[in-house]
């Protein structure tokens, strides 16, 4: 019974004593730390319990980067809300990562609490936390030991997290290169059609040389005078053929580099002749006002036209030879081939 | 075939005067050995009044040629060997004061000759290099009040070889440009240099006798100037010059950074007069393109300037020209 009494007697002394707490509603605010003393920088957690009506709104306090000059807000968590006394009032728990730079003794002040008795009350009324006090320690100083070096920046391993940037960055300037080389091939390929040119196909220096030469033959320009400019295109005709037909640059030549370039060919010495005539009759015609009579101007023009005519067969005629050979010797390799499959295949 | 009279008698007047061409190789052949084509050039030069410029290494006969030659056609010779103290009035000659007449007389100097042989010409200051290049233009000097012309023919055959070029004074592009050719003169071949082995240790040194004279050559220039160059000839020679000035307008497009400048007029000109020259010596009384292409490398090579860009490709006035040659349309 004496203990029972002093159980009551406590409990009424403790009650008159936290009455600053509450207010006639049992409104209650209690803030307190997980750590009581941390090193300077050292994160501590803050935790605030409110007990309100179930009514009442809270209107939050906007926290920053401090809660006092001297402490620093580092994260504010989500308020959880849970509702006690059978459904009536509402308990509400929010913390904050605090941390100070500042050592020694560092109180927490006291956070002021707003409140409205329901949704529609313009009135604000608030309560207020209690005060904290933290002790904060230095870092000491081993004075004992030599200087070090300050320690290096922590390497933090590139995470694939962080590289997604970069990848999606080069993917994306692929695709414009990509883009941009299509557009240029599309609208090359778009121009391109549209000016096709007419390709011509490649004339035969024999048909070109036999055409020019029914043609000079039938301007009859020596017969008119006009001797210079007969053998001026008698011999271009024989030069372009030479240079289509046999490759040598003879436009570019004198009539001695001409000879000479066509005794390489191994043409019959009456084939060589004829042009080797022909030219000197022409350069005397051309550069010594040499005057020809018309059976000259008549040879002139056979001994062209021959050599045209025979350097070609002539030429035909190697090339015929040239392929036979080939096919030949292709056929004498074969039958070779099929003799040792023969021997391997009896032995 | 009827070649018209004038040419005709043209080729006929050719035969007859130019015999001596082969006296001249005959004589010159006993004391140089092979160098046909300088001279072949020295020949050209004689023939149409131009000036040469021999280029060569030390060794190559190119003083003993000129001389030769001036001893074979008889003439007055002068050798002057440069060197960086030469003055002008010891070329073309000064006033100096007689005592004994107590008056000023004119000593003529050396290039008062016929054939005169300047040698190693790039071994004298620009100065004298000047008196005698006006000497070779103006074919006459002047001394103190009065002028002297020079002896016809008078030739200038000048020396310069590519090597030593520490203390020298290389001619000026101008100055290059009076001379009708510039000869490059190579080594000769293996059996010609046995040969002037042989005559050298035996001593054996055959004397040449003068086979023409100075009037023989002057006639000979007469018809060599009368040498038919027809137009289409003249077109050629034309258009081989005008793709040195303009490489672009002859497919020459590679060339267009690499020359500097091309052909002058004089180029042309001499152009033409060589390739007389040289038909003339082939006993022909008018021009063809191969006469023109036989003399094109030496009167174009000292007239086409290079470009830094050129000279840092090693590319030689030689490709260029060998280039242009095979580009333009033979007529």
């Amino acid at each position: 019974m004496r203990y029972i009494k002093l159980y009551f007697l406590t409990a009424i002394t403790a009650l008159m004593l936290f009455s600053h707490h509450c207010n006639a509603q049992d409104i209650s605010a209690i803030a307190s730390i997980n750590k009581d003393s941390i090193y300077a920088g050292q994160p501590i957690d803050y935790y605030l319990n409110i007990n309100i009506p179930k009514d009442y709104i809270i209107e939050w306090n906007n926290f920053n980067d401090t809660l006092s000059h001297n402490i620093e807000i580092l994260d504010v968590s989500e308020a959880t809300e849970m509702l006690t006394n059978n459904g009536k009032d509402l308990t509400i728990s929010k913390t904050l990562k605090l941390t100070t730079f500042d050592t020694g003794y560092v109180e927490i002040p006291r956070l002021n609490i707003k409140y409205h008795k329901t949704i529609d009350d313009t009135s604000t009324y608030e309560f207020k936390t209690n005060i904290l006090d933290l002790y904060v320690k230095g870092v000491s100083i081993d004075t004992t030991n030599a200087y070090r070096d300050i320690k290096a920046p922590i390497k933090q391993n590139f995470t694939f997290e962080e590289s997604v940037p970069y990848i999606g960055g080069v993917i994306i300037l692929a695709g414009l290169v990509l883009l941009i080389i299509f557009l240029v091939r599309y609208f090359r390929k778009k121009r391109s059609v549209g000016e096709i040119e007419e390709v011509r196909p490649k004339i035969p220096a024999i048909v070109t040389a036999r055409e020019k030469m029914l043609k000079l033959k039938d301007a009859n320009l020596w017969q008119s005078g006009k001797l210079k400019e007969y053998y001026t295109d008698l011999t271009d005709i024989v030069r372009e053929y030479l240079e289509g037909q046999f490759c040598i640059e003879a436009i570019e030549m004198t009539s001695d580099e001409i000879v000479e370039e066509v005794k390489k060919l191994g043409l019959d010495i009456s084939t060589q002749n004829k042009l080797q005539e022909t030219l000197l009759t022409a350069d005397l015609v051309k550069f010594a006002k040499a005057n020809t009579t018309s059976t000259q101007n008549d040879d002139a023009f056979s001994n062209i036209n021959s050599f045209i005519e025979d350097s070609y067969t002539f030429q035909e005629e190697m090339e015929r030879k040239k392929t036979e050979e080939e096919r030949s010797k292709k056929y004498d390799f074969d039958d070779t081939l099929t003799e040792q499959r023969e021997t391997e295949d009896t032995k | 075939m009827m070649i018209e009279t004038d040419i005709r008698e043209l080729n006929e007047r050719i035969q007859r005067e130019s015999q001596f061409i082969d006296l001249i190789n005959l004589e010159m052949s006993k004391v140089i050995v092979g160098q046909k084509h300088m001279t072949e050039r020295l020949l050209i030069g004689l023939l149409s009044n131009g000036h040469i410029l021999l280029e060569g290494v030390p060794g190559l006969a190119k003083t003993l040629a000129i001389k030769t030659l001036s001893n074979i056609i008889d003439a007055d010779f002068s050798r002057i060997q440069f060197t960086p103290d030469l003055l002008p009035a010891d070329l073309i000659g000064t006033m100096i004061y007689s005592q004994k007449n107590e008056e000023f007389i004119v000593r003529k100097g050396p290039v008062f000759a016929n054939f005169v042989l300047a040698d190693e010409i790039n071994r004298s200051p620009a100065k004298v290099q000047s008196a005698l290049l006006e000497a070779m233009q103006e074919h006459q000097v002047t001394i103190g009040e009065n002028t002297f012309a020079l002896p016809d023919p008078f030739l200038v055959m000048a020396t310069q070889n590519p090597i030593e070029q520490e203390g020298t004074y290389p001619l000026p592009e101008a100055q290059v440009d009076r001379f009708m050719l510039k000869v490059i003169i190579d080594y000769p071949k293996k059996e010609e240099e046995k040969v002037i082995l042989r005559q050298n240790i035996n001593k054996d040194y055959p004397e040449v006798k003068p086979v023409t004279s100075t009037k023989e050559i002057l006639n000979a220039r007469k018809v060599c100037r009368e040498v038919y160059l027809d137009e289409k000839i003249e077109n050629y020679i034309t258009d081989i010059v005008f793709a040195s000035r303009y490489p672009n307008d002859y497919k020459l497009k590679k060339f267009a950074g690499l020359i500097s400048y091309g052909g002058s007029p004089r180029a042309t000109i001499n152009l033409a007069m060589a390739a007389k020259a040289y038909a003339f010596i082939k006993r022909r009384g008018y021009v063809i393109p191969e006469d023109v292409r036989a003399v094109a490398p030496d009167v174009m090579r000292h007239r086409i300037g290079l470009t830094y860009e050129a000279e840092a490709e090693n590319i030689t006035t030689e490709e260029i020209i060998n280039e242009i040659l095979n580009i333009v349309e033979v007529p």
